[in-house]
């Protein structure tokens, strides 16, 4: 319940920041198209977190994962 | 009169372990004001030089903008990091982290390859003892790791600093035009103090295995101190730009896996340093301003967290997401601390992450660098959910997982936290403090409207996302293998199969050799046994006996007489 409310709110948020950059005229000095593209940090804000959790929780971590005893016994010392 | 805050700090780490307890803590704080005021006081230009060996003279003081900006961080991340640790009472401890910095300032003044080689394998040294002083097992094993991976790197640094002044080259220069085999050494062995990819495991390998003070000090030092070296030898060397985004990326992604505070904490020491070596990289003045203001910044709100880790683990005596929980309550102070050195390295506005981040930002967008802009600017994403979202929502909310006796984190350790803390606000706020003695003069407006309105969305929706994936992001206690494993498994492997391979063969030809000996023995025995057609009618023992073929003395002294005799009269005749 508690998630959902949350969800809720940084929706919102999400929204109003939006709406903000909608509607308070920005003197914008765009390098690149995205610069200027209203919204495009919220955006990429969402895909990029999503691209990193995947990356790590998915791709990543089931290669990299270990028992915590691994280096025990390989005389490393 | 100029006073070299390196050698004050260095006397005082020296000393330290002689004077009586009570005096250890007033050194602990006056040591570091006195380095701090040394270091304020001290004006571009200055030198101060020695005679060396071969008429050579070491300039051991040179400040510039450049180390001026870096020794006045280090001098105050010094007295806060001392006043942290001001409940250490181990003489080795405090002498180790007084040396540590010394060095550190050592390198940053250094004008010189020589001075600089020296302070830097001092560094290395003093370090590892920080990692020692631990006394548990682990903690051991890790610092010879730590150690024999910094002499690696302090070697590679030291054959291209002798390939260099072999050549005539004492002097501290920019080698970014003249990338020949020295040059090339020195930057490995740079990179490797700097954590870049993959020389970086050693990292996240002894940092958390460090007293809790210890890895406040090792936090801010050894990789910054690279930076350093990188702006000031390789600016503008395209390799870097390319190893930073790496580094960022890679160390996150790592983060968002890891389960201890600590290690989740190294892992954006790398990221972070990532920042800084993709600017050296980029070499513009403002690029370079952004590395040098970056590293400013990081020191700053990184020893921040390290002290509120450090304070978490002495608190609870746990350092793991999996077994912590619920501190909020229990300890208010720290969490609120943590909380803002984690949004300063998120990056959020009026804290100083965002003021210099945006200098590093905005120099990749004006080179011409698209893909490494938005990469970087990836990586904050996931510096947001792991540094901060992550770990305090595992860390500080929900109900305690473990049953703590929570001891009183002492006021000196709030009071350093509060400092800090501080002025990674004032920092924030006041962005034209450290703008105006960055390196270069660059006109920078880090407050727009879209520069701020950009940070917020960014990070509403990375929160939002966090929430999404919750479950997803619930930490996992396994071991996470890194780069290290390959110096940890084949390596040892590599090195225990060739010497049982040495041995083998050793043991092979001795075995063959022997073989040989007793085979041809027995025809040595007695060689006149091969030659029984001439004594046919003798009897010829199977080892050969001298005395069996000897004639007597008496015939001998005969024959010598009746020779002596004749040639006596035929003398006479």
């Amino acid at each position: 319940m508690e998630e959902k409310k949350l969800i809720l709110t940084f929706s919102v948020l999400g929204f109003l920041s939006i709406l903000t950059e909608i509607i308070v005229p920005v003197d914008y000095h765009p390098y690149y198209w995205w610069h200027a593209f209203i919204g495009f940090d919220y955006i990429f804000g969402a895909i990029g977190g999503v691209i990193l959790i995947v990356v790590a929780k998915w791709i990543l971590f089931p290669i990299v994962k270990r028992d915590k005893n691994i280096y025990e016994g390989s005389n490393e010392e | 009169m100029i006073l070299h805050p390196a050698l004050i700090m260095l006397g005082a780490g020296l000393l330290i372990p002689f004077v009586p307890n009570t005096l250890r803590k007033v050194f602990l704080i006056l040591v570091p004001v006195v380095v701090l005021f040394a270091s304020y006081q001290l004006q571009y230009g200055q030198e101060l030089t020695v005679s060396f060996i071969n008429n050579m003279e070491l300039i051991y003081l040179k400040v510039d903008r450049l180390s001026w900006i870096f020794i006045f961080i280090l001098a105050i991340v010094s007295l806060t990091s001392n006043l942290y640790s001001y409940h250490v009472t181990s003489g080795v401890q405090l002498s180790a982290q007084f040396i540590y910095v010394a060095s550190s300032m050592g390198v940053v003044l250094a004008g010189d390859w020589l001075t600089l080689i020296f302070f830097w394998e001092v560094m290395a040294v003093s370090s590892t003892f920080l990692i020692w002083v631990s006394n548990n097992e682990e903690a051991k094993k890790a610092g010879f790791r730590y150690l024999l991976v910094h002499f690696v790197g302090g070697n590679l640094l030291l054959a291209g600093i002798f390939i260099k002044v072999s050549q005539g080259q004492l002097y501290i220069t920019e080698l970014t035009a003249n990338m020949d085999l020295a040059s090339i050494l020195i930057l490995a062995g740079v990179a490797i103090n700097a954590a870049i990819f993959p020389l970086h495991a050693w990292l996240p390998d002894a940092y958390p295995k460090s007293t809790i003070t210890g890895s406040v000090f090792m936090s801010c030092l050894t990789t910054k101190v690279a930076v350093y070296c990188l702006i000031r030898v390789f600016p503008g060397l395209e390799i870097l730009i390319w190893g930073g985004v790496i580094m960022c990326l890679v160390a996150v992604t790592y983060a968002m896996l890891a389960n201890d505070l600590r290690v989740i904490l190294s892992f954006h020491i790398i990221s972070q340093v990532g920042y800084m070596v993709a600017a050296a990289g980029l070499g513009s003045d403002l690029a370079l301003d952004g590395s040098v203001a970056h590293a400013f910044s990081h020191i700053l709100y990184k020893s921040l967290l390290f002290m509120g880790a450090g304070a978490i683990i002495y608190s609870t005596g746990y350092s793991k997401l999996t077994d912590l929980g619920g501190l909020y309550k229990l300890i208010p102070g720290v969490a609120i601390l943590y909380f803002i050195g984690s949004l300063a390295i998120s990056g959020v506005p009026y804290l100083n992450g965002f003021t210099s981040k945006a200098l590093i930002l905005s120099a990749s967008s004006i080179q011409q660098y698209p893909a490494v802009e938005l990469l970087l600017y990836l990586a904050t994403i996931g510096t947001l959910i792991s540094t901060c979202l992550k770990v305090v929502f595992y860390t500080f909310t929900g109900e305690p997982k473990k049953d703590y006796k929570i001891k009183k984190v002492p006021v000196h350790m709030y009071a350093a936290m509060t400092i800090t803390a501080a002025l990674c606000f004032i920092y924030g706020v006041f962005p034209d403090l450290l703008y105006n003695r960055l390196p270069f003069e660059v006109n920078y407006v880090p407050y727009t409207f879209d520069h701020v309105i950009s940070k917020i969305q960014l990070f509403l929706a990375a929160t939002f996302m966090f929430i999404l994936f919750i479950r997803t992001m619930e930490p996992k206690d396994v071991y996470l293998v890194d780069a290290d494993w390959f110096y940890r498994k084949p390596f040892v492997y590599a090195v225990q199969y060739t010497s049982d391979m040495v041995v083998t063969i050793q043991e092979s030809l001795g075995s063959v050799w022997l073989k040989g000996i007793n085979s041809t023995v027995p025809f040595f025995r007695n060689p006149l046994r091969k030659l029984n057609f001439i004594f046919n009618d003798m009897e010829i023992p199977d080892n050969y006996d001298a005395d069996h073929y000897r004639v007597s003395i008496g015939m001998i002294m005969t024959v010598v007489l009746i020779v002596f005799v004749v040639s006596f009269l035929h003398l006479n005749i």
